[in-house]
């Protein structure tokens, strides 16, 4: 790999004549398979990647430049414009211990394939009449440099792998897409055993009727509350001012949510897809809780706006290529489990209710209205037994009332690929309505 | 050769010998493009510039793709690339020439970037609005070049503008080959759209007729005739020739996929992978004649034709997907449209979907203007079209006599993020219902 300090001070010279005086560079080198099997048969790729990028920034200008192969030491660069921009000064990096995972070697062909195959047969086996419309396994490691001109100056490694599922019955239609670190530790029983319960949800369930009351939220459901939660958690590029209607409730109330809603985000989480020692920019990586019971405690942002500060997250800049302009993000941002609670000790709590499995859209949540719907499937519950199959119904509310009547969280932790990584464990809610009438 | 000074002879004498049964398919496939983006946010950075280079080797044998891509042209690149896309250790190397590009890309000139957005802010003043928006700019330049055992056609180039605006009233989002004043007028009037029908009632249910502008049809006809007519949308339920014949509309309804007929700056002679690309007639008289289809699936049926295959990147194979539409013209002029019972006008549709397996359709339009006996008033707000798309396009009851290159836009069906374009008219349907 280009010794980047090297590559940074040739750089830095070509771009110090249109006025740009502080400059980064990054550099990735990347490997990773592919394999799919769909409408196009069963493919197989590895790609290669290598590319760069560089940001520079003068008084009243900047720039953003990548491409892929060798960086163009001497340019040619565009012409500077708009705004500057700022980057971040040196931050001590605290131990990072490599986990083992990240050395594994890529899976080869034939292991990429069967896993999809074990896909296929478990959907054949569980779900006699389903079918697996497309399956794709990416299994990828790279390797990272970036320094600037503050002094930042940092080299790291990813791997990581994500498989999408896609099956449908009849004209229903479901898309299971998980990440992790290893695609050796994806478990096609357990992901297809997800895909058919959903599928015969969808085939056996009806609307049902209206109703109000408490409902258990499985993962899949509650991580859509937590992906709609993220203006609020990105602070300045969040875009929710404090003069929103959810706004106004966390002034009134002081808190966001009930004393069981903590939020973490975790940018060196054990096994995490995106752990690593530090973020896009070089900026030391770690763990920040975001929401405390209820309480919002810090939002995620540049390390250059925070230089010198001790309030708020950072190194939570990431890079989703070589070829995209860093942006704040979460990195691994979850729920906290409550490791002595299982969902089912919840199920069978729950005296009268609504256990909701599956997200059958992405939702409606408004920041600025206080409100938002969902379209979600799963069963009527009495006594702790399910009595009926629901399917389509409306789940909506205030999202007040949905944050502040969170009464429990189980210790099923679960992450989906959306904006960053998401997790959430199963959640039970008090207060929102069933079918309801719609509030948009 | 546009890529390297390298005899293409000797790369297709390579790729001969990676595929050594008959009904192989091999290729490589050599891409460049650069884009430079203009940006107006409050932080930087200002100007965004990317350029990228590379190539793919793909084998096609009974099924099976296996695909090998490449950031950039390193030295010795092209050989080990054919080596594991062929998966063995030959006894004797392949004699692979090198790949190398042609120089940097040269960065296009920048005075027509950097007054665009104030000759939006003058179109949109002239149309006595005023109001905050923001404007991106992007220029977008690709090159590339297909090499087959046999085939070697000439380099294809494509250079476009995208636009994304932002209002406080939603997002809009175009392409265009040129930013001349008709594209200037365009976005205005968008915007200014989005300004007047700020405060627009929403609607409830509405069951008269409908009158789309040229842009509103294309995404309509995108969504409804070109997905429904993939060849990879048709397989998930069964075999994709059985469309053909088959009734999908209206018989005012005559469509073709026309990508030689484009301006010159996007124009194709051939395909992603590299066969002549065809004026292909999807319906005639609402009929199903032909299908979109990729070498790929044509090899599945003798009865498709392949030329319709398209690659957002090296790193992904080539799909079938329409690259322009075409909608015949009709005998209506505006007015004629927009005569009888009331109804609603929609400039623009927001946003498409198709399910493949049911055929349900969703468009989106951000907002629309009521008209009755010939005359355009109230605005209302944001509202959705649902239905199978067999039954909408069975709802078409007049085409305006006018026909638009307009409505292009980036299509990212299954992942693969490509520009689409169309040449429509106005298009008139009854029957069906508006709602949220």
């Amino acid at each position: 790999m280009t010794d980047a300090r090297v590559a940074l001070d040739r750089v830095a010279r070509s771009l110090l004549a249109a006025g740009l005086e502080a400059v980064e560079v990054y550099l990735k080198i990347g490997r990773s398979r592919r394999a799919a099997l769909g409408s196009e048969g069963r493919l197989v790729s590895l790609h290669r990647e290598n590319g760069w990028a560089v940001r520079a920034s003068g008084a009243r200008s900047s720039l953003f430049c990548c491409g892929s192969g060798e960086l163009p030491l001497s340019g040619p660069w565009p012409s500077p414009d708009g705004p500057s921009l700022r980057l971040p000064g040196p931050r001590p990096v605290t131990e990072w211990r490599e986990p083992a995972a990240l050395r594994a070697p890529l899976c080869v062909e034939h292991e990429a394939l069967e896993i999809l195959e074990a896909c296929e047969r478990e959907l054949a086996r569980g779900l006699p009449g389903a079918r697996l419309l497309q399956a794709t396994l990416e299994d990828g490691e790279s390797d990272s440099q970036v320094v600037n001109t503050r002094g930042v100056e940092a080299l790291w490694r990813q791997r990581g792998s994500t498989l999408y599922l896609e099956a449908a019955l009849g004209d229903d239609r479901v898309i299971e897409f998980v990440g992790g670190s290893n695609a050796r530790a994806f478990n096609p029983r357990a992901l297809v055993g997800r895909i058919v319960d959903r599928l015969l949800i969808r085939r056996d369930g009806t609307i049902g009727e209206r109703d109000r009351g408490t409902v258990l939220l499985a993962p899949p459901v509650a991580v859509r509350i937590l992906d709609a939660l993220l203006p609020l958690l990105l602070g300045d590029e969040g875009g929710s001012g404090s003069g929103s209607g959810f706004g106004s409730f966390m002034a009134e109330h002081g808190a966001l949510g009930s004393k069981h809603l903590n939020v973490v985000d975790d940018g060196r989480l054990a096994n995490g897809l995106f752990s690593a020692p530090v973020d896009g920019e070089g900026v030391p990586t770690g763990k920040t809780v975001l929401l405390e019971k209820g309480v919002l405690r810090a939002t995620l942002g540049h390390g250059a706006a925070r230089d010198g500060e001790t309030g708020g997250a950072v190194g939570c800049v990431r890079r989703a290529s070589y070829r995209d302009i860093p942006r704040v993000g979460p990195s691994h941002l979850f729920i906290e489990a409550d490791a002595r609670m299982s969902p089912g000790a919840l199920l069978a709590d729950l005296s009268r209710g609504h256990y909701f499995l599956d997200a059958m859209d992405a939702g409606r949540f408004d920041l600025e209205g206080d409100r938002f719907e969902i379209t979600v499937g799963g069963f009527a519950v009495r006594s702790g037994e399910p009595t009926r199959t629901i399917s389509g119904a409306r789940l909506s509310g205030r999202l007040s009332q949905l944050l502040g009547g969170l009464e429990a969280v189980a210790r099923d932790l679960t992450f989906f690929p959306l904006r960053g990584l998401l997790g959430s464990p199963s959640l039970l809610i008090t207060g929102l309505d069933v079918n309801g009438k719609s509030r948009f | 050769m546009w890529f390297s000074s390298a005899d293409a002879a000797a790369i297709g004498r390579c790729l001969a010998q990676v595929a050594d049964q008959a009904t192989d398919i091999v290729d490589l496939f050599l891409e460049r493009r650069y884009e430079l983006e203009m940006r107006s946010e409050e932080t930087g950075p200002g100007v965004v510039a990317r350029r990228d280079e590379g190539f793919a080797i793909r084998l096609v044998r009974d099924g099976h793709t296996h695909l090998v891509a490449r950031d950039g042209f390193e030295a010795g690149a092209l050989e080990s690339a054919l080596r594991e896309v062929a998966r063995v250790i030959p006894s004797s190397a392949y004699s692979v020439p090198e790949l190398a590009t042609l120089g940097p890309p040269e960065i296009p000139a920048w005075d027509e970037f950097l007054d665009f957005q104030t000759r939006v802010r003058q179109a949109v003043r002239e149309r006595h609005a005023a109001f905050d928006f923001r404007v991106r700019v992007a220029h977008h330049r690709r090159r590339v070049q297909l090499v087959g055992r046999r085939l070697m056609p000439e380099p294809e180039t494509e250079a476009f503008f995208s636009l994304a605006c932002s209002t406080p009233w939603g997002g809009f989002g175009t392409l265009t080959p040129e930013l001349d004043d008709d594209c200037v007028a365009a976005v205005a009037k968008a915007l200014v759209g989005r300004f007047r029908a700020r405060g627009a009632s929403v609607i409830g249910g509405f069951a008269g007729p409908i009158v789309l502008a040229p842009a509103a049809t294309a995404v309509l006809l995108h969504e409804a005739v070109a997905h429904a007519l993939e060849t990879d949308t048709l397989v998930l339920s069964g075999r994709p020739e059985a469309a053909v014949g088959v009734a999908l509309g209206s018989d005012l309804l005559d469509v073709l996929d026309s990508p030689g007929d484009m301006p010159p700056a996007l124009r194709r002679e051939t395909d992603d992978e590299g066969l002549p690309v065809l004026r292909r007639w999807l319906l005639r008289r609402g009929c199903v004649s032909q299908v979109l289809a990729d070498r790929f699936h044509a090899g599945l049926s003798p009865h498709l034709l392949p030329g319709a295959a398209r690659r957002a990147s090296r790193h992904l194979p080539p799909v079938p997907r329409s690259t322009h539409l075409e909608l015949v013209p009709g005998d209506h002029d505006f007015a004629d449209l927009l005569e009888g019972a009331s109804g609603i006008y929609f400039s623009e549709i927001s946003r498409g979907r198709l399910d493949p397996l049911s055929g349900e359709l969703v468009v989106e339009f951000p907002h629309g203007r009521r008209f009755r006996a010939g005359r355009l008033g109230d605005w209302v707000g944001r509202c959705v079209l649902r239905g199978k798309a067999s039954q909408v396009l069975s709802a078409v009851e007049a085409i305006g006599d006018e026909s638009e290159f307009a409505g292009a836009g980036w299509c990212a069906k299954a992942g693969h993020r490509l520009p689409v374009w169309a040449t429509c008219a106005h298009l008139r349907l009854s029957g069906l219902e508006i709602g949220q």
